[in-house]
């Protein structure tokens, strides 16, 4: 047998099989089937738009680092032109200052304020009644965290994803206080989930009010411990890996002169 | 479904006569002309390359659809008919489309059931089944060229490519189905 006869035998055949096909009927469906597919086009392109405009949405005010942006949702964006009181459990004094803006009155009732730079990409988080969390859960309390400052401070040096650092004595408002770097040690497990992302989570108070460290959030911790407010803890934090730009002078100085009252 | 149209606009229902010699619009073959003359040819190019009758006619469907669609642009081309064959050959070998298409064959034989199509014999059969075990665009290029009867050109201006690709793919394909089949190869 050729292949050039199988091949002519088998169109044949197949020619043969759809003479059956009721052509006139399917072109008469035609116009109705258009209109049909159009639609469906339609919707799809629709369906594909709004998820597009909602993913869009989302990446431009997804929380990042340690908190949502230099600007709360309300779009309240307080630049420090004059120094001010946040009304926490013990009110705290802050000084003017030409790098931070605040949303300091975004969250009052959860004790405690963020500050952010211009650069988007850092700020401070101040919450009081700081608590070690376990590294699973942001609302769980690690009983070994302690229950001072320096002795969470010692606590953070010691927890297994941060990378080697040490406790160095500082104050804040004139009260004696604790600070420690902090940055995720190379391939250390991240194991609770905040914010969209995969944290190791540090101190918290009630949440969002905490500190926590992620592939790129890196920070400084300052506690001091506060009559009526427990451990303040001061998180200075940026959220692309650069340490330097949390914990640059100019942020120190600031930390430096915050006053609890 | 004879005679000579303007070209039908997407949504229009009216087709205006133009079978006057004086016209001086240019002529294009009416899309109902060109259903009637094309359709059986693109159900039988579907089943050879997807091996089912019943999607077979929903393929054929979904590419005359597409091509009432661009009526004005596709009947302006030099080959209508290759457009039209090279979007069917495309759903045929096309799994995602070709998914969406048996999902409407599903509907239609739930609601519509379409006359049985004829059984090929064993070796119509066995040559078809050889040519769906091609590589995508040898399968093509062996059912465009013998479904149609078409020349080595005519066979790359369905397919969308040159002449030389269509001689390697119809050669190619030939020797693989000759051995498949254990057949003489010309």
């Amino acid at each position: 047998v050729r292949l050039e006869d199988l091949a002519q035998h088998a169109t044949g055949t197949m020619h043969d099989s759809v003479a059956s096909v009721d052509t006139l009927r399917r072109l008469g469906q035609v116009p109705r089937q258009a209109r049909a597919r159009r639609r469906s086009s339609a919707a799809i392109l629709a369906i594909v738009a709004a998820i597009l405009i909602t993913t869009a949405t989302w990446a431009a005010t997804r929380p990042t680092g340690s908190d949502v942006s230099p600007v709360d949702k309300r779009g309240v964006e307080q630049p420090l032109l004059a120094a001010g009181t946040i009304p926490l459990d013990v009110p705290m004094a802050f000084p003017s200052s030409d790098l931070f803006v605040t949303t300091a009155k975004s969250r009052p009732a959860q004790g405690s304020v963020a500050f952010f730079q211009l650069d988007g990409h850092s700020g401070l988080r101040v919450f009081e009644h700081a608590r070690p969390t376990r590294s699973d859960s942001v609302v769980e309390t690690d009983p070994t965290g302690g229950t001072t400052a320096l002795e969470m401070a010692r606590w953070i040096t010691h927890r297994p994803f941060v990378a080697p650092t040490s406790v160095v004595r500082t104050s804040v408002g004139g009260r004696p206080a604790w600070r420690v770097t902090a940055t995720l040690r190379p391939g250390a497990r991240r194991t609770t989930t905040w914010n969209w992302e995969r944290i190791a989570p540090l101190l918290f108070d009630v949440p969002p009010s905490g500190s926590w460290l992620s592939r790129r959030t890196v920070g400084e911790m300052t506690l001091l411990d506060v009559p009526g407010a427990g451990v303040a803890a001061i998180w200075s934090w940026n959220d692309t890996g650069n340490l330097a730009r949390a914990t640059d002078d100019d942020v120190r100085s600031f930390v430096e002169h915050l006053s609890f009252e | 479904v004879t005679g000579y149209t303007r070209p039908l606009g997407d949504d229009s229902d009216a087709t205006v006569s133009t079978t006057s010699p004086a016209l001086t619009l240019p002529l294009v073959e009416s899309y109902e002309c060109f259903y009637v003359r094309e359709f059986p040819g693109l159900v039988a190019l579907a089943r050879a390359l997807t091996g089912s009758a019943a999607q077979a006619e929903e393929i054929a469907q979904d590419a005359m659809i597409a091509t009432y669609r661009r009526w004005n642009e596709v009947s302006a081309m030099e080959h209508p008919a290759a457009w039209t064959r090279r979007v069917c050959s495309h759903i045929s070998t096309s799994v995602v489309r070709r998914t969406i298409v048996e999902a409407r064959t599903m509907r239609r034989l739930r609601s519509d059931r379409p006359q049985e199509a004829a059984e090929l014999d064993e070796p119509s059969s066995a040559f078809w089944s050889a040519v769906r075990g091609l590589p995508r665009r040898q399968a093509q290029a062996i059912a465009l060229y013998y479904l149609y009867s078409s020349s080595v050109s005519e066979t790359a201006a369905a397919m969308g490519c040159t002449e030389g690709s269509v001689k390697t793919h119809l050669a190619r394909g030939r020797a693989t189905l000759a051995a498949r089949l254990e057949v003489e190869e010309p």
